[in-house]
């Protein structure tokens, strides 16, 4: 390996910490704002206690996961990836049915709802991380790792879709695809989980017509306002009302009832209604900030599994958030996603906790692999 | 392992950061597109947002003379759903159907519209809404409470208090007389509600700066209660189809009591005929009967044709052009007096030819009499009296004994109190004062007088009405109180069916004024129909004597009736006895109705949810519209809504029916 500028320098924590603290912050100060109007009479929104809570764990848990190694991740990447598929087959039975979907589970005794898709989404990915990092010989050559890995997203994403959570389990297979082409997977090969993902959004479409629907109302909103583009349309006048600056923090309208989901999927909506521009854009630099940071991680892994771990999860962080800010701005059809970090639920912003400890974990490795060295110059000149 | 192998991946890695991040620059711009140049979205947020409201969300209460409310608005819980909340319709609809009664189908259908705010059920009973909210949220579903006009006492008064529409418009008695000032001055706001069409109150929004003002009756809600067991006991007694009374003090014209039977509860106006609403002693002209011999005397005393101990022939009865009158009971010979005593058709026919028609009409005008009294109150009539110039020999002699002529029973209450006011006619009033929002009084103006009759002839009037009572062969002996001087007359009128007087359906009057020292009251007293014995001193008088009693009560002037009807204990009539009347044939008011009366076209719609289609024509057969039937089953739609106010002659009354009621 050759030690050139970017791949050489020492992991900078500040890059993944300090986008992450923000975005959190702003989370917690969104959550409480958007839920605001449910928690009228109440001395304190439910919602925010939830959340702030749920940061709370979230923060011992990525402090656990940045202490795991390569080793560790090895053992346990298989585990956790049974245990998440063995959750969402316990959905279709003791689901709770929300709005005509089972997504999430309650943990007895607590009270507390778990939405296993979110868990099998990172899980699946660090199980495909190590299957392409432990078989990188036959990841070249052909066509067969490539079906393993597509097997190992296929089963958690087929057992989301009939949830049905069509979003997520869009997202899960997206990811696995975007983390298939950094590992370097010969092109040609995509044409065989593209296909399958076509062929699955033909099956998708046919099985809920809805989907169909929502389809058009993203393409021309306006004409829909009344009832399918109504969700769009109403994220359009919160974006509108914000303006450059924002009509002011808590002072949004549309999350009264206008705006529905407000909390979760559309809370950049309430976050553009209430900050405007400047409060959009500030989020959209944190996460591409947090991009770069988890890209340069990455790009200073010594293994393809470092590399592989850190490209991943930096994924999980940032596309979830493209695809987010672009069904709310109209430019792709609803899926059904949440913003990480902003929008309200807490299995979600737990496992982006872990996501971000794992990123940290592989920086700390790469760092402690570099230690040998007695000075910074000193690695810094490393080579093997 | 070989970090070698990394070079490629790096590389996919930059190519897909770069990707992503071009995919953040995209969004940011079209982020800066939707909110710099999003102008329909602005457009479109203020247009739902901002609502102009037309404040006018209190409207005023009716208070008794003592401030007593008898009627006020509460709010009332409505359950509303917000479709885009509710994701599963058809449990949610079910649930709702089973906890509020509510039609399933219907209440899907409506949750399914994808609107922002759509209503469930409004005005939701009380152990519904207990059911509703044990049962605990429902996601998409909630409730928010809405202005309902409420009457504590019920059919107290009601048909004096009126009742307004689902839309708080009064439509009925004071509601409609006041509609105006109860409603207050409604103003257009700009306001900002929610998706769920709650208003956000704003500094600017004062509940006090639109509210209307509240309005003090001249009634006494004591003396009305009184006056209504009275006159419900006199009706059941006499097995009657119906009743008015009404009770004035002399001197202001204040109505204290107003009581008609049959009742209702305004309460529940939606269910009720409009016609069965109507203030009785404002909108139905009566013959007056023999009572009307009263106003004759008067005026032939005033005119100094007769002095009371005049002495009259009455042999052999009396000739008219067209009619021979014959008294019931001849007495040869009867003085002033006496024929007021004993009620002799033949002896009045004989004042008033001394008399003369032209100053027997304008005394019977000054007693208020052929016009409408002004009080004021909705849909008032004028009764009848045709102008003396028009008068054959036969109609000056039927009018002397209160035939030919119709009155309402507020007329005949005000002109006699008249007479115990020494001859001053006071215009009847049932609005004491008007509170305005802001808490102050406006006391209503004292009414309009008119000198009737000379204050001698009043007073000469007094011992000659106590006569009645008390004296010889006097026709008012139930009318007696002890310890208080009565004055009365009584008097029975043949109901007219049809153009022509029929056989067997009266009308049984008492006038009376008490105490006669100082009159306080002046009652009429009206049983429409009674069966048996039916003259006004055997069946109206009694009612007057107990009316009186209590309300003098009240005043502090401790009495009771000498002569107790039927010598039965005097019970209080339940609400029951009250319903059990017989009910008011559809042809009634119009029959008994001289040509001055206009029949009262307007109709409340009734509420038909549920209904079949059998009992939605049965309950529509009475009334003027032409119903259109759409669909099998039970109604589940109609158009106008219950309570709406039909006016004309073509109205349409379209119901849509609909599935499983099992009529098929």
């Amino acid at each position: 390996m050759t030690a050139r500028g970017e791949t050489a320098g020492p992991p900078q924590l500040g890059g993944v910490l300090v986008p992450t603290a923000l975005l959190a912050t702003i989370g917690i100060v969104m959550v409480y704002s958007a839920t605001a109007p449910f928690a009228l009479g109440q001395l304190i929104s439910t919602h925010f206690v939830r959340q702030v809570v749920g940061l709370a764990v979230g923060l011992v848990l990525a402090a656990i996961a940045s202490r795991l190694t390569t080793e560790h991740w090895r053992r346990l990447a298989f585990p956790l990836w049974g245990v998440a598929v063995l959750l969402l087959l316990l959905v279709p039975f003791f689901g709770d049915k929300v709005n005509g979907s089972r997504r999430w589970l309650t943990v007895p005794g607590f009270g507390f709802q778990f939405q296993p898709s979110e868990f099998a989404r990172w899980a699946s990915l660090i199980a495909v991380t190590v299957v392409l990092a432990t078989r990188e010989q036959v990841v070249r050559r052909g066509l067969a790792p490539t079906m393993w890995c597509f097997a190992i997203a296929a089963l958690p994403a087929g057992l989301i879709f009939i949830e049905p959570d069509t979003g997520s389990a869009a997202v899960l297979m997206g990811l696995v695809i975007v983390l298939l082409f950094v590992a370097g997977t010969p092109l040609p090969l995509f044409v065989v989980p593209g296909g399958a993902l076509v062929a699955a959004l033909g099956v998708a479409v046919a099985l809920r017509p809805y989907v169909v629907d929502r389809i058009l109302a993203f393409r021309d909103p306006w004409a829909r306002a009344g009832d399918e583009g109504f969700q769009l349309v109403q994220s359009f006048v919160a974006f509108a009302r914000g303006g450059l600056l924002g009509v002011g923090l808590g002072d949004g309208r549309q999350k009264l009832y206008y705006l529905p989901e407000a909390h979760t999927d559309f809370v950049l909506s309430v976050l553009a209604e209430e900050l405007g521009l400047v409060g959009v854009a500030f989020v959209i630099g944190a996460f591409a900030a947090l991009l770069v940071a988890g890209c340069r991680i990455a790009l200073r892994a010594r293994d393809r599994f470092q590399f592989l771990l850190a490209a991943g999860m930096t994924a999980y962080l940032t596309v979830p958030a493209v695809l987010n800010a672009a069904v709310v701005m109209g430019m792709v059809p609803p899926k059904g996603i949440a913003m990480p970090f902003l929008s309200y639920g807490r299995t979600s912003l737990l496992v982006s906790c872990i996501a971000v400890g794992t990123l940290i974990g592989v920086a700390r490795q790469i760092g402690a692999q570099r230690e040998p060295a007695t000075s910074g110059d000193a690695w810094r000149s490393w080579k093997p | 392992m070989r970090p070698a192998d990394l070079r490629p991946l790096r590389v996919r890695l930059r190519i897909a950061q770069t990707l992503v991040l071009a995919a953040f620059a995209v969004l940011a711009l079209r982020a800066a597109h939707l909110t710099l140049l999003g102008e329909r979205g602005e457009r479109r947020g203020e247009s739902q947002l901002v609502t102009a409201l037309s404040l006018a969300p209190e409207r005023g209460r009716i208070l008794d003379r003592n401030g007593t409310e008898v009627a006020m608005t509460v709010a009332v819980p409505s359950v509303y759903g917000v479709p885009v909340e509710v994701k599963d319709a058809a449990a949610t609809a079910a649930e709702l159907a089973k906890l509020l009664g509510v039609d399933a189908k219907k209440t899907r259908a409506r949750l399914e519209q994808r609107r922002a705010f759509v209503y469930v059920d409004r005005w939701v009973d009380p152990a519904r809404m207990d059911a509703f909210r044990a049962r605990g949220g429902i996601p998409g579903i909630g409730v928010v409470d809405e202005p309902r006009r409420a009457y504590p006492f019920g059919p107290l008064a009601a048909s004096v208090v009126g009742f307004a529409n689902m839309d708080g418009v009064g439509v009925r008695g004071v509601e409609q007389q006041e509609n105006e000032w109860l409603l207050g001055r409604p103003r257009r706001v700009a306001v900002e509600r929610d998706a769920r069409g709650r208003l956000l109150l704003g500094p600017g929004l004062e509940r006090n700066a639109t509210a209307g003002g509240d309005v003090a009756l001249t009634l006494d809600v004591a003396m009305q209660a009184e006056a209504e067991q009275a006159l419900l006991a006199g009706v059941q007694a006499s097995r009657a189809r119906g009743g008015y009374l009404v009770a004035l003090d002399p001197k202001t014209g204040d109505v204290l009591a107003l009581a008609e039977a049959p009742r209702f509860d305004p309460n529940d106006f939606r269910r009720l005929a409009f016609a069965d609403t109507r203030a009785r002693s404002f909108t139905d002209a009566v013959e007056p009967g023999s009572t009307f011999k009263t106003f004759l005397i008067a005026a032939a005393l005033d005119a100094g044709s007769v002095t009371p101990t005049d002495v009259f022939d009455l042999r052999g009865g009396l000739r008219v052009p067209g009619k021979l009158i014959k008294d019931l009971h001849p007495r040869p010979v009867l003085d002033v007096s006496g024929i007021l005593r004993h009620s002799s058709n033949v002896g009045s026919v004989k004042i008033a030819q001394r008399l003369g028609a032209e100053r027997h009409f304008d005394t019977l005008r000054r007693f208020g009499f052929g016009q409408r009294t002004g009080s004021g109150f909705p849909d008032e009539s004028s009764g009848l009296l045709r102008a003396h110039q028009n008068w054959r020999p036969v109609d000056a002699a039927t009018v002397a004994f209160g035939q030919g002529v119709s009155v309402t029973t507020v007329q005949l209450a005000a002109a006699t109190a008249a007479l115990g006011n020494q001859g001053v006619w006071v215009r009847p009033r049932l609005i004491r004062g008007h509170r305005r929002p802001d808490g102050s009084w406006e006391t209503a103006p004292p009414s309009e007088t008119r000198q009737a009759v000379s204050p001698a002839t009043a007073a000469k009037m007094i011992p000659m009405m106590e006569g009645v009572i008390v004296g010889e062969g006097g026709t008012g002996k139930r009318a007696q109180l002890a310890g208080v001087r009565v004055g009365g007359k009584t008097g029975t009128a043949q109901k007219l069916v049809g153009g022509r007087y029929a056989h067997d359906k009266y009308v049984a009057w008492f006038i009376g004024l008490a105490p006669l020292d100082d009159p306080r009251i002046a009652i009429a007293v009206g049983i429409d129909e009674p069966r048996g014995v039916h003259t006004g001193g055997a069946v109206a008088a009694p009612v007057f004597a107990r009316a009186a009693a209590a309300i003098l009560t009240h005043m502090g002037i401790a009495t009771a009736p000498v002569l107790d009807p039927n010598g039965q204990p005097i019970v209080r009539v339940a609400d029951a006895s009250a319903q059990a009347l017989p009910p008011v044939a559809a042809a009634g008011p119009a029959a008994d109705a001289a040509d001055a009366l206009v029949e009262d076209e307007r109709r409340l719609v009734p509420d038909l949810h549920g209904l079949t289609i059998e009992e939605v024509k049965k309950i529509t057969a009475g009334v003027p519209v032409e119903l259109e039937i759409f669909g099998r089953g039970r109604a589940v739609a109609q158009e106008p809504d219950p309570g709406t106010v039909l006016a004309g002659d073509r109205t349409r009354l379209r119901v849509r029916f609909s599935g499983d009621g099992g009529e098929g």
